[in-house]
This record gives C-alpha cells, sequence and structure tokens, in this order.
C-alpha cells in the first residue's frame, strides 16, 4: 500500500521549543492512524506541520509524493482535507453551504456546482446524518452539530487524506463512535490521522496509534501493542492495559 | 419581497434616487429643464447647474457609497469582525491627513490637488501600516489592526496640529474644518473622473475574492485547508479596500457609518455569500449616499447638514436594529 503522508524526522520549534523534535509517521491508504497524547505534547502542531499551515524547520513531509509547502493549496485541497480544533464560524451560512465549500478544490472560481459536486455534498451531509438539518445556519446547531457540519465539509473535498484535530472532543460517547464509523466507512480507500484524547475511543476505532509526547514519538503500533501498561503509565499518568479478545479492543484504567 | 427581486429592486431605487436628486437644490427646475439640460438644450445657466453642479454631486455620492460599502464589507469578511469598516487601516485619517497639509499650504488654488495630496499621503499611510504589521511574508489580522490603530491615532494628532496652526488665519481654519467634515460641495467632474476608476476598478476585482471570503468565515485554517491562498486573498483586499477608502476619502472627506452598516444590512437581505451580498452592499451603499446628499442639498437653505452627519443620523439606529433583529434571529435558533 502507498503512503498517503510520510512525516520523516520533522522538527517544528516555537521561541526556543522544540515544539516537534524529529517526528516520523506514516498514514497508509484504507488505514485510521490515531494520534495520542496528553495536552501540549504537540499533536495539533504535527497536524498543521503534516499540512504546511506550521512551517517546519527540517524533516521532510510528502502527501501524494510531493512536499505540501511546495504545493498550490489548491492541489493540496484534493489530497488532505483538514479540520481543526477550534472552528467557530464567523458569518451566517448554512450546514450546506459550508459543506459545499468543500469543493473549492473542484470547482472554478467562476463555475457553478456540478452534478458530481452536489453529488459529493449530499453524500457527505447523508454520511454524517446532516440532511435534516441541511438549511439551518450552522451558527444555530450544537457544537457538536456544527463540528459534524464541519466534518461534512472534509468529506465534500473528497480527498483520499482526513486529517482531523480532536473531532469527538465536543461529542458524547454514542456520537463519537458513529462519527468515527463514518471517518471509517470514508477511508475504505483513503486514511485519516485523527489526533484523539479518548483511549477508549482511540483504541477501538484506530488501526494503528501514534504516542506523542513533549514532541517526540514514544510508542507507535496497533492499540494494544503501543498502549502498554508502560506507556500509559509514563504519557498519560494511568495504570491500565489494552486487550484484545474475540469482541475487539478492551481498554481497562485502574485508579 | 422575493429574494431575486432584491437587487433590481434596489437598483431602481437608486436610478429614482439619482434622477430625484437631479431636481433638488437652491434654483427650482423642473424634470423637464433637467432633460433639456442633458440633451444640450435650454439656457446655458441651467445647463450649467444641472451638468456642472448637479451632476458630479449625484455622481459622486453614488460612487463614493459604492466605494465605502465595499471597502467596508471586504474587511469585516477578511477579518472576521462585523465592526470592520474603512477606517481601521489608517487610511481615512491619512488621506485627511494629506488634504489639510494640502490646503494649509496654500495648494487649494487648484481644485483637483488637494484629493491628489490626499489620495497619495493615504496610500503612503496603508504601505505604513502594512509594514509595521509585517513580520517577513506573514501579515496578521491582529497587528494590522493594531498597527492601524497607532497610525491613525498619529495621522489624526498631525491633522489636529495643522487644524489649530491654520486657526490663527480665520478663513483657511474654515476651509480646514469644511473639508473635515466631508462633504460634496463645489465639485466638479474633475473629481468625478477621478474617482469613476479608483472606485470602479477595486469594486469589480474585489468580486474575485468573493468566495474566498466566504472560506473565511470559517478561519484562516479551514479557508487554507479547502484551498484558499489566504495569504495572497489577504494582501488582495487590503490593497483593494484600501484603494477604495483612500480614493473616496480623498475627493469628499470622511463620510462615516457607510462602510460599517451598509454590508450588515446587505448580508441580512441577500445571505452571508459574498458574490450576492457584495452586489447588494455596492448598490446599498451608493442609495444610501446619494440620498443622504439629496438631503442635504434639500435643505442647505436652512442648515448646513452635511451627508456624513446625515449617514450618521440614519445609521446609527439602523444599525442598532439591524444588530438587535440578528442577535434576536440567533436566540431563536439556539
Amino acid at each position: 500500500m502507498s503512503a498517503l503522508l510520510v512525516l520523516e524526522d520533522v522538527v517544528v520549534v516555537r521561541g526556543a521549543n522544540r515544539v516537534l523534535d524529529g517526528v516520523s509517521l506514516e498514514v497508509r491508504a484504507g488505514e485510521i492512524v490515531g494520534l495520542l497524547g496528553p495536552n501540549g505534547a504537540g499533536k495539533s502542531t504535527l497536524l498543521r506541520a503534516a499540512l504546511a499551515i506550521t512551517p517546519r524547520v527540517s524533516g521532510r513531509v510528502s502527501i501524494g509524493q510531493s512536499d505540501p509547502s511546495e504545493l498550490d493549496r489548491i492541489v493540496l485541497a484534493r489530497r488532505a482535507a483538514f479540520l481543526p480544533q477550534d472552528a467557530e464560524v464567523s458569518l451566517d451560512f448554512s450546514v450546506r453551504e459550508v459543506v459545499s465549500m468543500g469543493r473549492y478544490a473542484h470547482v472554478g472560481r467562476w463555475s457553478a456546482l456540478s452534478r458530481e459536486d452536489t453529488a459529493a455534498i449530499d453524500a457527505a451531509l447523508l454520511a454524517l446524518d446532516l440532511v435534516d438539518l441541511a438549511s439551518r445556519p450552522i451558527r444555530a446547531l450544537s457544537a457538536g452539530e456544527q463540528k459534524r457540519a464541519l466534518l461534512a465539509r472534509c468529506f465534500a473535498q473528497d480527498a483520499p487524506l482526513l486529517v482531523l484535530d480532536e473531532p469527538t472532543s465536543t461529542l458524547d460517547a454514542g456520537r463519537a463512535r458513529s462519527l468515527l464509523r463514518a471517518v471509517r466507512a470514508k477511508c475504505d480507500t483513503g486514511g485519516a490521522l485523527i489526533a484523539i484524547h479518548d483511549l477508549a475511543l482511540a483504541a477501538a476505532s484506530c488501526d494503528r496509534i501514534v504516542a506523542l509526547a513533549a514532541g517526540k514519538i514514544v510508542a507507535s503500533g496497533p492499540p494494544a501493542m503501543a498502549l502498554t501498561p508502560a506507556v500509559l503509565q509514563s504519557v498519560f499518568g494511568v495504570r491500565g492495559s489494552v486487550d484484545v479478545d474475540e469482541e475487539g479492543v478492551r481498554v481497562t484504567l485502574r485508579g | 419581497m422575493s429574494q431575486r427581486l432584491v437587487l433590481p429592486g434596489l437598483v431602481l431605487a437608486l436610478a429614482v434616487a439619482m434622477a430625484a436628486s437631479l431636481l433638488v437644490g437652491p434654483a427650482a427646475l423642473s424634470a423637464s429643464d433637467v432633460l433639456r439640460a442633458f440633451g444640450s438644450e435650454g439656457p446655458p445657466w441651467i445647463r450649467s447647474v444641472i451638468l456642472e453642479v448637479r451632476l458630479p454631486r449625484v455622481l459622486l455620492a453614488a460612487l463614493g457609497g459604492l466605494a465605502l460599502a465595499l471597502a467596508g464589507h471586504a474587511l469585516q469578511g477578511l477579518f472576521r469582525n462585523p465592526l470592520a469598516d474603512p477606517s481601521v487601516l489608517g487610511v481615512a485619517s491619512g488621506a485627511t491627513l494629506g488634504a489639510v497639509v494640502a490646503l494649509y499650504s496654500g495648494l487649494a488654488l487648484s481644485i483637483l490637488l488637494v484629493p491628489s495630496a490626499a489620495f497619495i499621503v493615504a496610500l503612503a499611510t496603508a504601505a505604513t501600516v502594512y509594514r509595521l504589521a509585517a513580520r517577513g511574508p506573514v501579515v496578521s489580522n491582529s497587528s494590522l489592526v493594531l498597527a492601524g490603530l497607532a497610525v491613525s491615532a498619529l495621522t489624526s494628532a498631525l491633522s489636529s496640529l495643522v487644524l489649530s496652526v491654520a486657526l490663527a488665519d480665520w478663513e483657511l481654519g474654515r476651509q480646514l474644518l469644511s473639508w473635515m467634515l466631508g462633504g460634496l460641495e463645489n465639485r466638479n467632474m474633475g473629481h468625478v473622473w477621478i474617482l469613476l476608476p479608483l472606485a470602479i476598478v477595486p469594486s469589480a476585482s474585489l468580486a474575485f475574492y468573493a468566495r474566498d471570503l466566504d472560506a473565511l468565515a470559517l478561519g484562516e485554517e479551514q479557508a487554507l485547508a479547502v484551498g484558499v491562498d489566504v495569504l495572497a486573498v489577504r494582501r488582495g483586499v487590503l490593497v483593494l479596500s484600501s484603494l477604495l477608502t483612500a480614493a473616496t476619502v480623498s475627493v469628499m472627506g470622511i463620510v462615516p457609518f457607510v462602510g460599517l452598516v451598509v454590508p450588515h444590512a446587505a448580508r441580512f437581505v441577500s445571505g452571508p455569500g459574498h458574490r450576492k451580498s457584495f452586489a447588494t452592499s455596492a448598490v446599498l451603499g451608493a442609495l444610501l449616499l446619494v440620498v443622504a446628499d439629496t438631503v442635504s442639498r434639500a435643505l442647505s437653505g436652512s442648515i448646513d447638514l452635511r451627508p456624513g452627519v446625515l449617514t450618521s443620523l440614519i445609521g446609527a439606529p439602523f444599525f442598532v436594529a439591524v444588530v438587535h433583529r440578528t442577535r434576536k434571529r440567533d436566540e431563536a435558533h439556539a
């Protein structure tokens, strides 16, 4: 399987701090990679560096064989869709209007939406259960519904790589799971890199886990292998274990 | 009123207001006088009043209103802030300084030298603000607004200084004050020829950025993520709205509230999408200033009510109403 995203030895500096200190990872087609780590570990910075939103001082990044910092934004938008963590909308666009912005990379500045564009927008609304909310102003929705609408915008973009920063942070457990199921369905052919806080959710929904602490990768691999009791203790300060049984991945946390 | 009739309705209203405006003034002229003047008929003094006094005012009011409304609209979109207006970048107070210095230096002898000086100083101010705010190729919105505030404070202080020195000479002081209050008296077709390209070309160019400004409503990171070159958009929108503001203020002084209020009204009737609401803003801005100037002229025998005073008198309560209705709508949805 070819890699959709490759980071090699990426270093990002803010002031005197090495926010990312030599990070390497890969996201391949068909897999969901969960990026875990305590607050301030550098998860958001890693996602931004991967998309050339934050500049890196050294290392290599490639998305579909090219360095994103040298790609035209439109071309990059066809290869990777990004959902940032804080997303406050400043005007009263409807959910459908927001989702259709995901088609900018496919539609000329002066052109109307094609049938294909409309189909992609409809599919994204359907996948995230937003059909009934499509004509509502997005700012009138709850925080969780807004997140879903913005994720639908990413879906409509039809890029092979999804980069999502804490997409489930404002959702209840049920919504969080169904959102990740929608991402899974979308990643049938593509891949996703998701920063996530909830250990159990990450272990249950990701193919691989990358654990980040103080700008360095401290563990990576399938959930049960990456999240050893030692990693849980040292990175997250919790005692517990991650096991695989016939029902799937189970996370047990103690005290 | 149905959505599709809003813009044609406003264009019609603007045409009517501009035509009516030609009938208003100290000399009582009829509609047939106006028509004959346009057909190069009738007494020369009537032709002169219509074509050289009233027509330039009407055209300037329309162009200036359009330019200010669009500059404010684009800046509100760029800064993602409903309180942004054309004055945030310091361009307007820069233009005022240029005009005041030109008047003080006696350049008023040639009527077009004052707007030219104002325009040059306004553009120099904009460049200074941009320079101060820039760190390498990156310019953040907050540093732009701060630099704009600082430079505005400086240029306003300098204008006040020139004014207070000039007040030693009563006539000169009166001239300066009158310019600073803004207005369209004693403007001629020369002013129209200056403002016409500088209002129309940047306004039309702003349409290029309409969909980028739509995406900016989701924040700069998401705009980048859907393929918007945010830096290029910011540069383009800043240059175009600075040109619009500089040109307008250079010709008519500061006319407050048009660039702040009109975009809100336009979004209220045409929705948030910039392509549609830009068009509505342009027509509504022109309409507001033509009406304000007409009223100001109709009352000129009894009271000197500047168009800028009128736009504020109309604008302030309207602004409160728009904000109130928007908030009620938001609460209804919440």
